[in-house]
């Protein structure tokens, strides 16, 4: 997990990096592409004489018009500016859009006008038109004035449109002022047409703002009063000097900004005019002019000119600003999502592959990105997680590339056009370069950032039309067809998430396969994952819609909006919780269910520590995971796809999901295989559910026994007679006293790699040399895959309750190794590195008053902690710190010693590790693996060298304590803990396959066993052993789930695999798990068997413990105070 | 690799960027106050420059060296190219006397011959074409094999530069170029070439026929304006030949052409031309018959305004008969307010609302 969230880290800084280089090549290239256009355009016009055009019969016609809404204070003057214009085959149409002022009146007073009857030839739809005017006095005969209902500025347009009579529109806003040219100069682009027809051409705007302004004409250029101005300032020359310049060289502009710009009337009206439903009607128009000509597959191309040919006021207060900006985002987001059918479509060339991407990554995305930059930026800063270092470089890269853009732009413009030549002015719009990015770029991102917030929640055309309509519905509709139109409404808002959820699983899945590629690469059949992984969690999230959509339909139809932010979260959280559940995976090999809810905070807190798992990156990770999913969903919740049948023909094909078990496809998998191509959400969900129905049970059992309707026949079901065999006696000579007892329970210690016959090899060589001396049970279970259910397997033989006997609190009582000697004079000790309160160790050693306990903080400096990865905690101290612990206790009177190590559990880091991998190569040299085995061991080198390092530890300590004089009246039982998940399993039953070693100087004779014993078969057989030999009192009615160490016949074997998921069985020869029933062969390998009969009998006694462990669940006694007290007074 | 180890390189490669990035702001600073500097100066050569060349107009020539204001300048090549640059722009205003003169400081300031060289291949040509006849003295084979070579040139700011040098210099004669045109002639081309030519001469004939019937449909187009501009009625025929030509555009411009050389067979050929014309060329008939005047019309726009299903047509066909006098016909539609001709009529009759 640590790496995963380090990737993903870096992934996300990597991301940021790539995005910032590449919008610095992107301006890189534009400010050397619009350099070369505006020198070509330079030289090309030099001498060109426009009068050429003026009197010039073949000269294009021209109608321009200009929309006015409330400009009474100033229309009289513009008009009068724009009657100047130096153009002979010119018509000035004004457009009142239905001002609230005295505008029209204003205009008929100036300008002599009279209302006439006017035929409009053109046939876009507008608002209706009041009255057309024209005016009595011949001089102003090329002026056209139409009042019109207001209908936004598109609507105003496309009245101009349908009046005019010219060959071109040149459409401005009417507050613009102008250069008496300015027609002349667009007109010469439309005239230089050849092979591609001219559909658009637009000029440089700049700032009229503290400019000198006399009859309508610029007499004095200066800069803004205003910093907000200046940066404007900047920011066109920025956009028309180089952007517009380089697009347009490069055939991909598809803005021509709505303050000027002329067009070819011809395609404007092929493509039906402005549309009047977008607020960004000046791009969008274009788009649509592009789209037609690529379509109907005409030559055809968009220029700019760089002439500053238009003067315009622009908001020097930040209100406005920000709302101008709102208006321009919302306007791009309207039209890329009008025309994304363009995106990436090769039919579309330039405008689908190149200009629509750009616009879609940079101009759309840019300010979204940016913006989720500062907020990661916060996230990490709070965190503690950034580099400064990096972040200081980028920070100051990114400026000062941004600063250089501008101070070219600046040049460029000096050189080419020479507006601002004043020194004051150019020292201040250098000085604008500096601030800008700190000044006015941040909010400008955060008004286009409002902008996209405003698109989504005000939804044009999508989410608020479909609810207006449904409540018009509403009211004419019965109950019935009211709940039919709900059920679609919810459908139809449904069809986004669900489908956008089955592709972010398939994405996760994906992930999830290259993650199990990377770390876990000694499987088994890699091949196979990930096939087997999409169609699992393809299985698991088509089941998902299917559940999520009825409670989303039920919770709709109560509250919709609730319903959809439920829908979101529901969703959001299915994804993160894959990602966990299979980084969790990846780290334990084992599948999390229920048993997450089983361990306390602080123990939780203790796992994720020391895992390292627990630390601000991955919590950082989750966080923008979590942010990102729940921004996508939130955005998809906006959009309604108005047909429902995908929708419910997606849902229909769900349900199959319920009936299809693609698991049941393939049978040749290794159980590793099986388990990480297991669906984790599935499991962890349905394990979680199960315990929760279990819950029910439990309460049900609980109430009806109450009730008398059902009972146990025994309140102590686990209680019996003692009458264990003494098995081990035969094989021990007898000492004068009570021989010592020495308890070690090896961390992760399985038969795959501590034997000769193990799967991967013996890497306990030391180990390997005690087992020829002593009683071996080669084929030991485990009771458990965790650690939880060692202590009270192996030293009491106590069955597990809910989930795990360490877990029930007050500890019931009981007997055990510890108690029962400690009661015959026994001095008892309890060894362990790390925190003996995990697990909840420590309350059940400490319910054996005067057990002597060394943990954690009983380890002074002089011992070694065992190494941690970065930024996570140690588990606690190295098995050789264990060791010497436990020989420094000494004691003439009998003893038992337990130790749990920690040295070979997850992460499997050591000291000396360069050390103990040569012993691990050399090792493996030895051995003389070949093939499959080699490589399992390699692909396992690091746990395998843990083990190793045990190994050594244990001589070391077999040795010192062979100096010792109680060594000879000592007996020594090791065994693991369980087999370790991370080494991948060849079958269920590996994971509990442990040794079982008793050794002693005692030993008469070593031998090896074969059949099957447990965990719980040990401390019958010792306390017999005991009992029989010398003379100890043990209790007369125990509650071993074991009947001792000498095969039998009826032993049954239930096996917690996780805390709370009692799944598995052992009886006899066969193996039941999760519903399956498996034969052990005699070297403990397993197949799996169809055979009813023995199924059926092993399942009765595995119903029989259940049943049994219920009703100690619910009362949480084991035995009648009285047999305990009797026994320990 | 270690991760850290390619953090810090990746660091260090952004400083490096950065460190460049910094430099080239200091370089473009450096280079903007210099580009400053010289606009500056270039102003005030400016007006130097206008000074001297007002002066030569009004009180004739006089040589640049005599000028100490100027004197000091004229070594830098900057300040010389401007002088050019500001001369050709004068060639404009003035002709006659005051041009010889300012020939005369051309050739003083030309003197090497290298001035102009430093123009762009393209704004040489120009300046050539533009003001060599006015200002230079050079005789037309020591330029015009240069820019026939250009005639080939691939770059359109070249060949076409070249075509209108080669007009300017030689008249009518200079469109024999139109022989081999295979690039399409745009509009401002062909008014730059059409204002630049002052008389077709007699013998011509056959090369614009053989124009005419060029496959380059802008060639065709550019010789009906020949014809139209300079009222070559003999090719009447040939122009009326045309009005099947495949290129809309052409056939707009045959019925402009053989309105401007109307003669008794016009209308009735253009009134039996709109039946069968698509809705451009049918405006254009319309336009003709504006201009016309020609009474023989009216029946024919009575029956388009009434009848004709585009509404456009409608409106000009009632514009033409306002034109022709027809007040009272279109008074007469008007009355019934409820049809779109008479919306139409009320349009043309601009009445009062």
């Amino acid at each position: 997990m640590i790496e995963f969230a380090k990737a993903v880290y870096e992934i996300v800084v990597w991301f940021f990096l790539l995005y910032s280089l590449a919008i610095l090549g992107i301006y890189a290239w534009i400010a050397f592409y619009a350099y070369g256009a505006l020198n070509k355009y330079r030289r090309k016009n030099l001498f060109t004489d426009y009068n050429l055009i003026v009197t010039n019969p073949n000269a294009p016609s021209f109608s321009l018009v200009a929309p006015a809404y409330n400009e009474g204070l100033t229309i009289v003057e513009n008009v009068r500016s724009l009657l100047s214009l130096y153009y002979q085959n010119l018509e000035i149409i004004i457009v009142n859009d239905g001002s609230k002022d005295d505008s029209i009146q204003r205009l008929i007073d100036a300008y002599q006008l009279e209302a006439t009857t006017f035929y409009v030839q053109g046939k876009i739809p507008t608002k209706a038109i009041k009255a057309v005017y024209r005016s009595k006095n011949p001089a102003f005969k090329k002026l056209l004035v139409v009042d019109k209902e207001n209908g936004g500025k598109a609507d105003a347009l496309n009245v101009g449109i349908n009046v005019s009579t010219g060959d071109y529109l040149v459409c401005i806003d009417v507050d613009c002022i102008l250069e008496q040219d300015a027609i002349l100069k667009l007109a010469k682009p439309f005239l230089e047409e050849t092979d591609k027809r001219i559909i658009a051409c637009g000029g440089v705007i700049r700032l009229a703002n503290n400019c000198e302004i006399t009859d309508g004409k610029i007499t004095e250029v200066r800069l803004p009063e205003s910093w907000l101005g200046r940066c404007q300032a900047l920011e066109y020359i920025r956009a028309f000097v180089l952007g517009r310049m380089a697009w347009s060289r490069a055939s991909g502009l598809i803005l021509i900004s709505g303050a000027f710009g002329a067009f070819d009337k011809e395609i404007v009206l092929a493509c039906g005019g402005y549309d009047s439903k977008t607020v960004g009607e000046d791009m969008e128009l274009v788009v649509r002019m592009r789209r037609y000509m690529e379509e109907q597959k005409l030559p055809y191309d968009v220029v700019n000119i760089p002439d500053p040919l238009c003067w315009t006021e622009v908001p020097e207060s930040k209100e406005i600003l920000r709302k101008q900006r709102n208006r321009w985002m919302r306007g791009t987001i309207e039209t890329l999502w009008k025309h994304r059918k363009m995106m990436f479509n090769p039919a579309y060339g330039k405008l689908g592959m190149v200009s629509l991407p750009y616009w879609f990554f940079f101009e759309f995305l840019g300010p979204i990105i940016e913006y989720v930059g500062y907020l990661v930026f916060t996230l990490f800063f709070i965190l503690g997680i950034i580099n400064w270092q990096f972040f200081f470089t980028l920070f100051a890269l990114v400026v000062a590339s941004g600063i250089l853009y501008s101070v070219f732009a600046v040049l460029v413009d000096l050189m080419s056009h020479q507006v601002y030549t004043k020194k004051v002015d150019l020292s201040k719009l250098l000085t604008a370069a500096v601030i800008e990015p700190f000044y006015f770029h941040p909010f400008i991102v955060k008004s286009s950032v409002n902008g996209v917030r405003d698109y989504f929640r005000n939804q044009h055309g999508w989410g608020e039309m479909t609810r207006q309509g449904f409540a018009k519905r509403d009211k004419e509709h019965s109950p019935w067809k009211h709940l039919y139109t709900r059920v679609i409404g919810a459908l139809q808002l449904y069809s986004w998430p669900a489908a956008s959820f089955i592709l972010l699983t398939l994405f996760t899945t994906l992930a999830e396969n290259k993650w199990y590629n990377y770390r876990l690469n000694d499987l088994a059949e890699q091949s196979m994952i990930l096939p087997h992984l999409i169609s699992n969690n393809l299985d698991f999230a088509l089941q998902a819609i299917v559940i999520v959509f009825i409670g989303f339909l039920v919770v709709y139809l109560i509250n919709p909006i609730r319903a959809r932010r439920l829908l979101v979260v529901t969703f959001s959280l299915l994804i993160v919780l894959h990602f966990l559940l299979f980084l969790y995976f990846a780290e334990s090999r084992n599948l999390l269910g229920s048993d997450a809810f089983i361990y306390g905070y602080d123990e939780l807190v203790h796992i994720l520590k020391t895992s390292g798992m627990l630390n601000s990156t991955n919590i950082a990770f989750c966080i923008l995971l979590l942010s990102l999913t729940i921004t996508l969903f939130s955005l998809l919740n906006r959009f309604v796809v108005t047909l429902t049948w995908p929708i419910v023909t997606l849902l229909g094909l769900s349900g199959l999901a319920f009936i299809i078990q693609p698991d049941k496809w393939f049978t040749t998998k290794t159980e590793a295989v099986k388990n990480t191509v297991t669906p984790k959400s599935s499991y962890f969900l349905a394990s979680n559910f199960d315990h929760w129905l279990e819950g029910q049970e439990h309460y049900l059992a609980h109430f009806t026994e109450k009730t008398g309707q059902t009972h146990l026949d025994n309140a102590y079901p686990f209680m019996f007679e003692e009458s264990t065999p003494d098995f081990l006696g035969s094989y021990f000579e007898k000492s004068a006293t009570p021989p010592h007892l020495v308890v070690l329970v090896v961390e992760g210690l399985g038969h795959a790699y501590s034997s000769p016959n193990g799967y991967i090899g013996n890497f306990t060589p030391f180990l390997d040399s005690l087992t020829s001396k002593s009683l071996y049970w080669e084929n030991t279970l485990s009771t458990s895959g965790r650690t939880f259910a060692a202590l009270p397997s192996i030293l009491g033989s106590l069955p597990f309750g809910e989930s795990g006997f360490l877990s029930i609190q007050p500890v019931p009582n009981h007997f055990n190794l510890l108690n029962v000697l400690q009661k015959n004079g026994f001095k008892a000790h309890f060894y362990y590195g790390g925190h003996a309160n995990f697990d909840n160790m420590l309350p059940f050693i400490a319910y054996n008053q005067g057990v002597s306990i060394t943990e954690y903080q009983d380890y002074d400096d002089t011992f070694r902690k065992l190494p941690a990865n970065s930024g996570s905690e140690s588990w606690g101290y190295e098995d050789q710190a264990l060791f010497k612990k436990m020989l420094s206790d000494y004691s003439d009177t009998p003893v038992i010693k337990v130790g749990l190590t920690l040295s070979t559990h997850n992460p499997f880091l050591i000291n000396h590790q360069a050390y103990y991998e040569r012993l691990f190569t050399q090792h493996v040299a030895r051995l003389g693996l070949k093939g499959e085995q080699k490589k399992w061991a390699l692909d396992n080198q690091k746990a395998l060298t843990a083990v190793i390092n045990f190994d050594e530890s244990l001589r070391l300590f077999m040795d010192e304590y062979a100096q010792r004089n109680d060594y000879q009246n000592t007996i020594f039982v090791i065994t693991g803990d369980h087999a370790m998940p991370e080494i991948a399993f060849q079958n269920k039953i590996d994971r509990y396959h442990v040794p079982l070693i008793i050794y002693s100087p005692l030993l008469k004779k070593s031998k090896a066993f074969k059949h099957v014993v447990s965990h719980f078969d040990i401390t019958p057989s010792l306390l017999a052993f005991y009992r029989e030999n010398y003379q100890i009192k043990t209790p007369t009615h125990v509650t071993w789930l074991g009947q001792g160490l000498a095969q039998t016949t009826t032993s049954g074997y239930p096996l917690m695999q996780s805390k709370n998921q009692l799944h598995d069985y052992v009886y006899r020869t066969y193996h039941l798990a999760e519903g399956n029933l498996y034969e052990l062969s005699p070297k403990l390998g397993e197949e799996l068997i169809e055979n009813d009969g023995i199924k059926n009998r092993v399942n009765q006694q595995f119903t029989r413990f259940k049943e049994m462990n219920k009703s100690f669940i619910s009362t949480q006694k084991l035995l009648p105070d009285s047999v305990y007290n009797t026994f320990m007074r | 690799m270690d991760s850290s180890l390619s953090l810090h390189h990746l660091i260090i490669a952004l400083f490096l960027v950065l460190l460049l990035v910094l430099v080239l702001i200091a370089g473009v600073i450096t280079f903007s106050y210099l580009k400053y500097k010289s606009i500056l100066d270039r102003k005030t050569w400016m007006q130097l420059i206008e000074g001297k060349i007002i002066q030569t107009v009004v009180e004739g020539y006089q040589p640049l060296t005599t000028d100490s204001s100027l004197t000091v300048h004229l070594q830098n090549a900057s300040f010389r190219l401007l002088f050019i640059e500001a001369l050709i722009a004068s060639t404009k205003q003035f002709s006659g006397a005051a041009l010889k003169e300012l020939a005369k400081l051309f050739k003083e300031l030309d003197a090497q011959g290298d001035t102009f060289q430093k123009l762009s291949k393209g704004n040489r040509i120009q300046f050539i074409s533009d003001s060599i006849q006015g200002l230079a003295d050079l005789s037309n084979t020591q330029i015009l094999p240069e820019i026939e070579h250009y005639l080939n040139d691939p770059n359109p700011a070249i060949y076409l530069e070249a075509q209108y040098a080669m007009v300017q210099f030689k008249g009518f004669d200079g469109l024999s170029f139109l022989n081999q045109l295979t690039h399409l002639l745009s509009d401002w081309q062909q008014m730059r070439l059409l204002s630049s030519i002052k008389h077709v001469p007699p013998a011509s004939t056959n090369m614009i026929y053989e124009w005419l019937r060029s496959e380059n449909p802008t060639t065709v187009i550019f010789t009906i304006r020949l014809i139209r501009k300079f009222q070559l009625l003999e090719f009447y025929s040939a122009i009326e030949a045309l009005q099947r030509h495949p290129v809309l555009k052409v056939r707009v411009q045959v019925v402009k052409a053989l309105q401007a050389l109307e003669n008794e067979h016009t209308i009735p050929t253009l009134i039996q031309l709109f039946q069968t014309e698509e809705v451009p060329v049918q405006k254009e008939i319309l336009k003709a018959l504006k201009i016309s005047k020609n009474k023989m019309s009216i029946s024919f726009l009575k029956e388009q305004l009434i009848g004709n299903p585009s509404t456009a047509l409608q409106v000009i066909a009632a514009e033409v008969l306002l034109e022709l006098g027809e007040t009272e016909f279109l008074a007469s539609l008007r009355r019934d307010t409820s049809t779109t001709v008479a919306t139409i009529v009320k349009h043309v009759l601009q009445d009062k609302v």
